[in-house]
Formats: C-alpha cells, sequence, structure tokens
C-alpha cells in the first residue's frame, strides 16, 4: 500500500459527475509512482477503507457550481464546513462527511487535498460535457505534479 | 404546548434514507389529520425499459434499481427466469446465491442500523456527529461492513453493482480455497455482530406497537432468503406465483412510488420484524438466545425495535456464512443452461428490506415482453404511514422539532428505499 492515495469520487454513468474517475482512468494509463489509484462511488464505508492508513490524499470529485469546467482547489480543512451539508443520496454520507468521520475516529489523514470540476450535466445516461472533458486533461496534470509532491513529501521524512 | 393547537410538521427531504422523499403531518386540536409519505423522487420505468431485452440480461439490468441491494434484484430476477427455463439451480450454485445473499445483508443492515438508524436513538444529527462520542459503535459498524462487502466482492465479482450471478448460476465460481479464505473474518465478524446487538440492546425504544399483518416468505427449514410459500400472521399461505391474486398496487396523489396492498385486508408489514417473527423457530439456538438476552421476544410488534432485529439477522448472516463455507464443494459447472421458451415467471426473495418480487412474460425467442417488480418499500409505505396516524397523537405535546425528529425516526424504522420504490423521502407536519 503506498502512503499516497488518489480517489476519484463519481458516477460515470451520471454526466460530469464522472470526472472523478475519469481523471482515474486517465492516471491509469501511465500509472504514476508512488500512489495508489482508487474509483469510489462515495459509499462511505468503503472510501473510509480506501482511507485507512494513509498520510496524503488527493480526491478528485465533481461539484455544482455556476462555472461548469472551473477547477477549484480545496484543502482538507477547507472541506471541513461542507460536512453540514446533507449529502444528495443520505445512504452514501458524502466525501466530506467521509472525511470527517475519518478524522472523528481518531486515524486523520494529515494532508487532503481536493481538485473539484465544476460540472455542466450530471443527467443519467449523459457522458462527460465537452468543457468538463477539457478540465480533466488539466487536473490529470495537476495531480501528477501533487503526487510528485507528495512522493518527494514522503521520502524527506 | 397545547395539544389543542393546530399543527404542521413538514420535512422537505428526509435524511438518511436512500433517495428523495418527505413527509407532511397535520394535526388539529390533538387528533391527526393528514399524513402522507411523499415520494417525489422521479419514477425510472424500469419495467418499460426491460420490455424487449433478452432473459438474460434482467439481472444485471435490475440490479441498477438499487445500489444498497442488488443482489436481491439479482436473486428475484434469475429465479423468475429460471421458472419460465424449467431449471433447477440446487447444490452448490443454490449455496452460493444463498451465501452472497449473506455477504448484502450484513452490508445493508449494518450500514441502516448503526450508521443511520442509531443516531436518532443516541440523540445525534448523524453518525459522524455521533462518532466522536461512540467511535467504538461506528469502528465496530464499519469491520462488519467490510466483511459484508468482502463477501459479496468474492462471489458478486466487485463490490459495487455485483455482476457475477447470471439465470442458471453463476459466471465464476470460487475454488474451495477461495471461500476458505472468507471463513475466518465471517466468524470473526459473527463475534462483532453479537457485540453490535449487545451495544444496540441498551438503547431506549419507545413505548409503541401495532398489530400488523407480517408477510414474509417461510421455508421448511431454514430461515429465508430465496425460498419458501409467502405466509402472514392472518393466514395466508400461498406459492409466489399468486402474489397477485392477494395483493394490488395502487396510485397515491403524493407519492411516485405505488401503494401495495392486500386485496382484502390493506396494509401489511414486510422486512426484518415480519421475516423474524413469522420465522423466530428457524433461527439456530444460539442466535435465538442472543435475541432473548437483547430483550427480544419471539415476535416483535414494536417497529422501533426493528434496528435490534437487524442486529439480529445480520448475526444470523454471519454464521450462516460460517456455515455456508464450511459445506462449499465447487461445483462441476458454474451454470445450468436449457434453450429459452415462452411463459411466465415469477421471483420472490427476501431483501434486506422485505420480500422482493419480480414477474416476466418471454416470449418464444426469451425476449421479455412483460416485466413487474414489486419492492419491499412500495409494500411497507402504507404501513409507515398507519404507525404516524398512531405515533403522532402520542407525542403532539412535543415541540415541533422534537416531534418532527421523532416521525422521522419513525420513518427510518423502515429503512425505506426510495431509490427502490420508484423504480420513489421529506417531512411535513402541519398542526392547523
Amino acid at each position: 500500500m503506498n502512503p499516497t492515495l488518489v480517489l476519484g469520487v463519481g458516477n460515470p454513468d451520471c454526466g460530469d459527475d464522472g470526472a472523478g474517475p475519469a481523471v482515474v482512468a486517465r492516471l491509469r494509463r501511465r500509472a504514476p509512482r508512488g500512489a495508489d489509484l482508487v474509483d469510489s462511488d462515495g459509499e462511505v464505508t468503503r472510501l473510509l477503507a480506501a482511507l485507512d492508513g494513509r498520510e496524503r490524499v488527493i480526491l478528485v470529485d465533481a461539484a455544482l457550481g455556476a462555472t461548469p469546467g472551473r477547477i477549484l482547489r480545496l484543502s482538507g480543512a477547507e472541506l471541513g464546513p461542507l460536512t453540514v451539508l446533507r449529502a444528495g443520496s443520505t445512504h452514501a454520507l458524502g466525501v466530506a462527511q467521509a472525511l470527517a468521520l475519518h478524522g472523528a475516529l481518531g486515524r486523520p489523514t494529515a494532508d487532503v487535498r481536493v481538485f473539484a470540476i465544476e460540472g455542466r450535466s450530471f443527467r443519467p445516461g449523459d457522458g462527460l460535457s465537452p468543457v468538463v472533458a477539457r478540465a480533466i486533461r488539466r487536473v490529470e496534470r495537476m495531480v501528477r505534479a501533487e503526487i510528485e509532491r507528495c512522493r518527494k513529501a514522503t521520502k524527506a521524512a | 404546548m397545547s395539544a389543542k393547537r393546530s399543527r404542521t410538521i413538514q420535512v422537505d427531504a428526509l435524511a438518511r434514507v436512500e433517495g428523495e422523499g418527505g413527509l407532511l403531518i397535520r394535526t388539529k386540536g390533538g387528533a391527526v389529520t393528514q399524513v402522507q409519505l411523499r415520494i417525489y423522487e422521479p419514477p425510472r420505468f424500469f419495467e418499460a425499459f426491460l420490455r424487449g431485452r433478452r432473459y438474460t440480461e434482467a439481472p444485471d439490468l435490475t440490479a441498477r434499481i438499487c445500489g444498497i441491494c442488488p443482489v436481491a434484484y439479482q436473486m428475484s430476477s434469475v429465479q423468475a427466469m429460471e421458472e419460465v427455463l424449467g431449471l433447477t439451480v440446487d447444490g452448490p450454485l443454490r449455496l452460493l446465491r444463498r451465501l452472497l445473499y449473506c455477504g448484502e445483508w450484513i452490508e445493508s443492515h449494518v450500514l441502516h442500523a448503526a450508521m443511520l438508524h442509531a443516531p436518532d436513538f443516541l440523540g445525534y444529527e448523524s453518525a459522524v456527529h455521533m462518532s466522536k462520542d461512540h467511535p467504538e459503535l461506528v469502528r465496530l459498524a464499519l469491520r462488519l461492513k467490510k466483511a459484508g462487502n468482502e463477501l459479496v466482492a468474492l462471489l458478486g465479482g466487485r463490490e459495487i453493482h455485483p455482476v457475477n450471478v447470471r439465470v442458471g448460476g453463476f459466471y465464476r465460481v470460487p475454488a474451495k480455497r477461495e471461500l476458505l479464505r472468507m471463513r475466518e473474518p465471517m466468524q470473526v465478524a459473527s463475534d462483532e455482530a453479537l457485540s453490535l446487538l449487545q451495544a444496540l440492546a441498551v438503547l431506549e425504544f419507545p413505548a409503541f406497537e401495532r398489530d400488523y399483518e407480517f408477510v414474509a416468505l417461510r421455508h421448511p427449514e431454514e430461515y429465508p432468503l430465496c425460498e419458501g410459500r409467502l405466509v402472514s400472521n392472518q393466514g395466508l399461505d400461498i406459492e409466489r406465483s399468486e402474489f397477485e391474486r392477494h395483493f394490488r398496487e395502487e396510485h397515491v396523489p403524493h407519492s411516485n412510488a405505488l401503494h401495495s396492498v392486500h386485496r382484502d385486508r390493506g396494509a401489511y408489514h414486510v422486512g426484518p420484524l415480519a421475516r423474524y417473527s413469522l420465522n423466530f423457530d428457524r433461527l439456530p439456538s444460539l442466535v435465538q438466545e442472543a435475541a432473548r438476552a437483547a430483550g427480544l421476544p419471539p415476535v416483535v410488534r414494536n417497529p422501533f425495535q426493528s434496528i435490534l432485529v437487524r442486529a439480529v439477522e445480520t448475526l444470523f448472516a454471519c454464521d450462516e456464512a460460517v456455515r455456508l463455507i464450511d459445506l462449499y464443494e465447487p461445483p462441476d459447472r458454474p451454470f445450468v443452461e436449457a434453450e429459452p421458451r415462452a411463459g411466465v415467471g415469477h421471483g420472490c426473495t427476501e431483501a434486506p428490506r422485505g420480500i422482493l418480487y419480480h414477474r416476466y412474460r418471454l416470449d418464444a425467442e426469451g425476449l421479455i415482453a412483460e416485466a413487474r417488480i414489486v419492492p419491499p418499500t412500495s409494500q411497507n409505505q402504507k404501513t409507515i404511514e398507519n404507525d404516524l396516524w398512531s405515533f403522532v397523537p402520542q407525542h403532539l405535546d412535543l415541540p415541533d422539532a422534537e416531534l418532527e425528529r421523532r416521525c422521522e425516526q419513525a420513518v427510518r424504522n423502515y429503512d425505506p428505499c426510495i431509490s427502490c420504490a420508484t423504480h420513489f423521502l421529506k417531512l411535513t407536519v402541519d398542526r392547523e
């Protein structure tokens, strides 16, 4: 198990919600050293299992927003306030809640970086919209750079 | 607070249930005047788009109705198809299906009981809030859930939307040693399920009972998962093929999910309480003892105790998994086959939330001409509303926020799966 986890969260069958898994799929074509790549449908217990024992987590997810294709970079701390939101599907607690739960159980991941891509449409049956498809290529490069930073940080430690 | 005043309690979006729905309750002068479980998640038309598809596709298509209980959909659909084709799936293949279903029961029950329903009893908004004061309960649940996930992944091919079930059996069956690797984890899970039951047994349960008509499968020897006659505590005793002669679905304006009712007796109750109360004698004696020690009688009419019955069934599923793993000898072939033929087939199995009924009519080429799916939440909708008709008048002295919370808890007694029912929650209590 690598100390760094890249987590692509989303449903590839629901339009731009598939942005996270799409980035992970692109990373897999030329798998980066020093990180495990995992897809997630957001189900909380599996998310927690994936987080277990990681030092660093890079999370890629779609977001609702006014500017489709825009890329938001957030830290784990910035995600914190989102735990008050009620998740759309409540059997899945949501990514922010999963991270909060992970922390509350006394095994917080110190280093959490989030790449959120604002989507245009989340309609079941659709693929990625063109503007999001372009954004995931940029996010792929950003995540590769982030993995490299994590690898060096692990080595230094 | 005066009980005479008229009030409205409205929950626009019910939390900790699967799918989108709400609740509206109106009271006037201490009496309830309206209860609506409002299901506004859009209908999903699965029965329509199954038409024209091959019979072989039904297990994978219907599995997509629900992310929580895909195995239930696979089990009911293959059973119906095998009835049309005249196939008998027995021996190790039957054993593996039962084992796979145990995995899904563990996943589904633990998620609901410990993560979604327990916060109601302990006074927390969510599992995240609960975890700060009760980390051990949450950790226990996560470990148990993981054991269920692993069982489903091993037999179903993957954790999310398993793909290994086919009409006639499986695409691939495990080697004996693969299954034996799960023996130790399932034994540990059994101990942990007992701990979960003991942890939940100390909760306080509102004094509330109703005289339900319980409907569940009953098998000559086993606690029911896939097989048995459909029975009730009011004299029902029928084959699964007779389901539609005794039950019908009706449309109500406030719900995108059909309400299923008994043709003569109206609302009925499916799920853990029904299964347990009709089949207590089919539980292994150790599980019976654990249930008694947790304060459960052989018939449970308090829906709030469903959280305990889920824990009892989790314990059963873990023990049953160990038993089945020990019995397993790999079959010669992973599936049995037959030529498609025209006919009608029925499936009815015990999903975690209760009986899941399927009926398909196939043409001579094996294409689906007609499909009918009645999920457990459709069957429980009217019973959920009836519970609230009785429950709310007993608690009108509570302030709105507290009454709303208790009503949501009452709805969650059923672990409603709205996504299944619309193939179908929000709360509104209106005190006029």
